[in-house]
């Protein structure tokens, strides 16, 4: 019997923040790439995370334990970004050159990108994990 | 010298060129960046973050450093119209949005005072920039694919400024457009913001990322800001004034 969640669930926090993950995308590759501590032992089975809300949205994850190891992860809520439009002025919005996005074969020294899911996704791991421990 | 660790459970990079950087130099930066994490992790029960949301350090006992961020994150709230909030749903305050991009110029501000001009410092994406590449050029950032993040597609010289991106690189349903019967989508799925730092660019792509479609008009209004956009149907707009960061 788990008798004190709480402590369990900021354990496996601190186990994922410093787990190699660098999510750009919620996959099951980056899921099972959570190492377990000796010892923590994961029931077989789907376990739904609690819903994690944070800046844009929500996110809800699945995860598929199989002897005792994650074998899939599965997004159930991803944050859409339908969000209610600025009350903007009077003026009249500029006129925005815009482009399709083509892929670039230029050498570059540096890439930009995203990582924002990154926290939520790792509290939706910890949210499905703790359920999953076995006791 | 080029190091990567894993710091706040992201990458976080170091290049530095000049002949003089040593080790020593660049275990102090990675130094800071592990103690800001100490101070504003949300994971870490003893953070400084966490005793103040526990109620634990009255307001006059905050750390300059809490202090300043958190002083940001009300300015960003308030001149983006409540789009930038670091209070959650539960009350808990998470400065995270505003912390990445502090930590990076804080490094930079570091590097410099050490005497370095050429290097960069990366940290989940978000790029502070400074001096030249080791051709003696301008820095080069590549802009990440949303939909592949093997490609990048678009090459922005910051030239001393900050990059920052704000995504979250999931594709969103399709909308069918009746006066165009064609399907497109309204959701952007990356935002690209170069500012005169990494602190601002960050702070203003977080914020008009979360706007929406009305994002990159926020950013167009925003005196020294440029900004890049990409929605899910694979069409990008920019400011008007990004020009002058692309490659001629």
């Amino acid at each position: 019997m788990l008798t004190n969640s709480r402590h369990n669930g900021v354990f496996l926090a601190r186990l994922l923040a410093s787990a190699a993950l660098a999510p750009v995308f919620v996959s099951t590759a980056q899921a099972a790439g959570v190492v377990l501590p000796p010892g923590m032992h994961l029931m077989d089975g789907d376990f739904v995370s609690d819903p994690q809300t944070f800046e844009w949205g929500t996110l809800q994850i699945k995860l598929t334990i199989h002897d005792g190891a994650i074998t899939a992860a599965e997004a159930l809520q991803m944050p859409s970004h339908r969000r209610r439009s600025v009350e903007l002025s009077e003026m009249a919005k500029p006129i925005l050159l815009s482009e399709a996005v083509q892929s670039q074969k230029a050498q570059v020294n540096i890439v930009s990108s995203a990582t924002l899911t990154s926290v939520a996704f790792q509290n939706a791991m910890v949210s499905a994990l703790t359920k999953a421990v076995a006791h | 010298m080029r190091e990567t660790r894993l710091i706040m459970g992201m990458p976080v990079t170091l290049v530095v060129l000049d002949a003089c950087a040593s080790q020593e130099h660049l275990d102090a930066v990675f130094e800071e960046f592990v103690a800001v994490d100490n101070c504003f992790s949300p994971y870490k029960e003893d953070s400084e973050i966490c005793r103040i949301n526990r109620g634990e350090i009255p307001e006059a006992g905050q750390s300059p450093g809490m202090r300043e961020v958190l002083a940001l994150c009300e300015r960003t709230r308030l001149e983006s119209e409540g789009f930038f909030n670091i209070a959650r749903p539960d009350g808990f305050l998470d400065p995270c949005g505003m912390v990445k991009g502090w930590a990076i110029r804080n490094a930079a501000q570091q590097l410099k005072r050490m005497g370095f001009e050429n290097f960069y410092v990366d940290a989940g994406g978000d790029i502070q920039a400074g001096g030249k590449n080791e051709n003696g050029e301008d820095w080069r950032v590549g802009i990440r694919n949303p939909f592949d993040p093997a490609e990048i597609v678009k090459v922005v010289i910051p030239r001393g400024g900050g990059v920052a991106t704000s995504g979250s690189y999931v594709r969103g349903p399709h909308i069918y457009n009746p006066h165009t019967g064609v399907y497109g989508s309204d959701d952007i799925v990356s935002l690209t913001v170069i500012g005169p730092d990494v602190l601002e660019a960050d702070r203003y792509a977080t914020a008009a990322f979360a706007m929406g479609r009305e994002g990159i008009f926020f950013i167009e209004r925003m005196a020294g800001l440029e900004g890049y956009e990409i929605d899910a149907g694979g069409m990008a707009r920019m400011t008007t004034g990004l020009a002058r960061y692309l490659p001629c």
